[in-house]
């Protein structure tokens, strides 16, 4: 169990993160929050690549910065840009990355095959890395965090510059390796957790806005998403979320308390939830009563 | 019939475990250091070819353009002093923008042997070639020499060039240690451009120039233990990333 506990992150009189506290048990957790919120501090803290500023973070009770390589023997990490070496093949670049996880070289080499197969690049596995595209290059990365077999695996923002095919992929990878082992995703593409999530981490003005089911995350939103036509009037309350095409002409999706004029009512999904519970504040200029 | 609950998983392994750390102390850093040599080989030099070429084509070329220009055994010994941590300092410095640019250093950050480890393994390896490179390069230099110099005099110069590596490095992770890290791959190398050649001139030039070899070579020892004192505790240091965004 990985528990952080009133956590705080500064950094010159900026406040990154402010009393996290968390508890993470074995399945996936999505960390979903807009650029800038703190996901990859939080994921560098759990990591020890940043130490708290106050508060600790504890693996089954250890502190982490305590336990030193202990701690990083069982951590495996993607971050957010890949870093590589480009005359390296992956075999090669995973031989390297296993011999400093302190990995035996017979079992590193077992492991390889065994990665290398699971994100389907067995074929490329003494092709050099200056040739290979951004999906690949992010699928040997997915190899290296799990070399040592980690019982914590983080990957900060690891769908980032993939393309929808090679996104569906490495869900699949994914979901696959969670099993006995923590998974920590972040994120700002829904799609990428909520299928495979089953908690999400939300982050907002620096501290945890929620850590619940998606099914639970969805109930906040029950009955305050409408679809409306274009034109409609609408509140300054309700948030616009979406806009789509019918058969019927361009349907607004909005969001917010108060059944607007001509609007159904409709079922929220994780999108709608991860605008409005991250929306700015009404605009006061925005015209009553105008849904476009 | 008294019954007590059964120990979980987690209470056993807790106990297993403070059973073995009674049996088996935890190991000093000096047997640390000694296991991650013997798990990673040469490994340390993976992703360094490039810069253990250039440093080499540097070292070797600095060498000679000065051997062929000067060739005088008296200049030859304070330059020497000054030069010998060329291909030391190059290599690290240019290992380190590779590194830095290439976006290695978080993921090795979080492995074992962490980024500390590596580089202090890193370092060892340096040192030792460089000291096997500058005892080469004093044999090869010597028929360049205008003025021949005699093998006792040989000797003295590797012994002087061997303080003066050692002098470098040890005041590199000095600054390391204390500083940040841009400060010793910035500021240190720029001190001993500018000032390492009058170090140099000072000490092995006039008021050095009668030291007897023996007390060079032991003063070369002095800094090499300095040297290997501070690797051990870089080995285990614990450092946070800097977030350059905030400094």
């Amino acid at each position: 169990m990985l528990s952080i506990e009133h956590v705080t992150k500064r950094y010159r009189g900026f406040t990154a993160l402010s009393d996290v506290n968390l508890t993470f048990e074995t399945g996936v957790y999505g960390l979903l929050a807009p650029n800038g919120a703190g996901k990859t501090t939080l994921l560098k803290m759990i990591t020890t690549l940043l130490f708290p500023s106050e508060g600790e973070i504890l693996y089954n009770g250890e502190e982490i910065l305590g336990m030193g390589e202990r701690y990083r023997e069982i951590v495996g990490y993607l971050p957010q840009k890949y870093g590589y070496y480009r005359s390296f093949t992956p075999r090669k670049m995973l031989r390297y990355m296993a011999a400093l996880q302190g990995v035996d070289q017979r079992e590193a080499d077992r492991r390889i095959e065994e990665l290398l197969k699971a994100v389907s690049m067995s074929e490329y596995a003494d092709t050099k890395m200056k040739k290979f595209s951004g999906g690949m290059i992010q699928r040997v990365g997915i190899a290296q965090a799990l070399l040592n077999d980690p019982k914590i695996l983080v990957l900060d923002e690891p769908t980032a510059g993939l393309d929808p095919k090679e996104r569906v992929r490495f869900r699949n990878i994914l979901h696959s390796l969670s099993k006995d082992r923590i998974v920590l995703l972040s994120t700002h593409i829904v799609s990428d957790v909520e299928s495979i999530a089953q908690k999400i981490v939300m982050i907002r003005d620096h501290h945890v806005l929620c850590c619940e089911t998606p099914a639970e995350i969805l109930k906040r939103l029950e009955g305050m998403v409408w679809e409306i036509p274009e034109g409609s009037a609408l509140s300054r309350e309700h948030m616009i979320l979406a806009e789509r095409q019918t058969e019927e002409g361009p349907v607004i999706r909005a969001a917010g308390s108060g059944r607007p004029e001509n609007a159904k009512i409709v079922s929220p999904s994780l999108e709608d939830a991860f605008l409005y519970l991250y929306r700015e504040e009404p605009d006061e200029n925005r015209e009553e009563g105008v849904s476009k | 019939m008294i019954y007590e609950d059964i120990p979980g998983e987690e209470e056993k392994e807790k106990s297993i475990q403070w059973i073995l750390d009674q049996g088996f102390p935890r190991q000093h850093s000096s047997g640390k250091f000694s296991k991650m040599v013997r798990a990673l080989g040469l490994k340390p030099f993976f992703g360094m070819k490039d810069c253990l070429i250039f440093g080499l084509i540097l070292s070797f070329g600095t060498g000679l353009m000065v051997m062929s220009a000067a060739g005088q055994k008296e200049f030859w010994s304070g330059f020497l002093f000054f030069w010998a941590p060329v291909f030391y300092a190059t290599v690290l410095t240019f290992t380190a923008i590779k590194e830095w640019q290439g976006g290695i250093r978080d993921m090795v950050k979080v492995t074992k042997y962490g980024n500390e480890g590596l580089l202090s393994l890193r370092m060892l390896y340096l040192s030792s070639l460089s000291v096997l490179l500058l005892i080469l390069q004093q044999i090869l230099f010597r028929p360049l020499l205008a003025d021949r110099i005699t093998l006792p005099e040989l000797i003295r110069c590797i012994w002087i060039s061997v303080c003066g590596l050692f002098f470098y490095s040890a005041l590199e992770l000095l600054v390391r240690l204390m500083a940040k890290r841009r400060a010793a791959l910035t500021v240190v190398p720029l001190v001993w451009l500018f000032g390492g050649m009058v170090i140099g001139e000072l000490i092995w030039g006039n008021a050095g120039g009668g030291m007897k070899t023996e007390w060079i070579g032991v003063l070369a020892m002095v800094f090499m233990l300095v040297y290997l004192f501070e690797l051990r505790i870089q080995a285990s240091v614990k450092r946070e990333e800097v977030v350059y965004a905030f400094h």
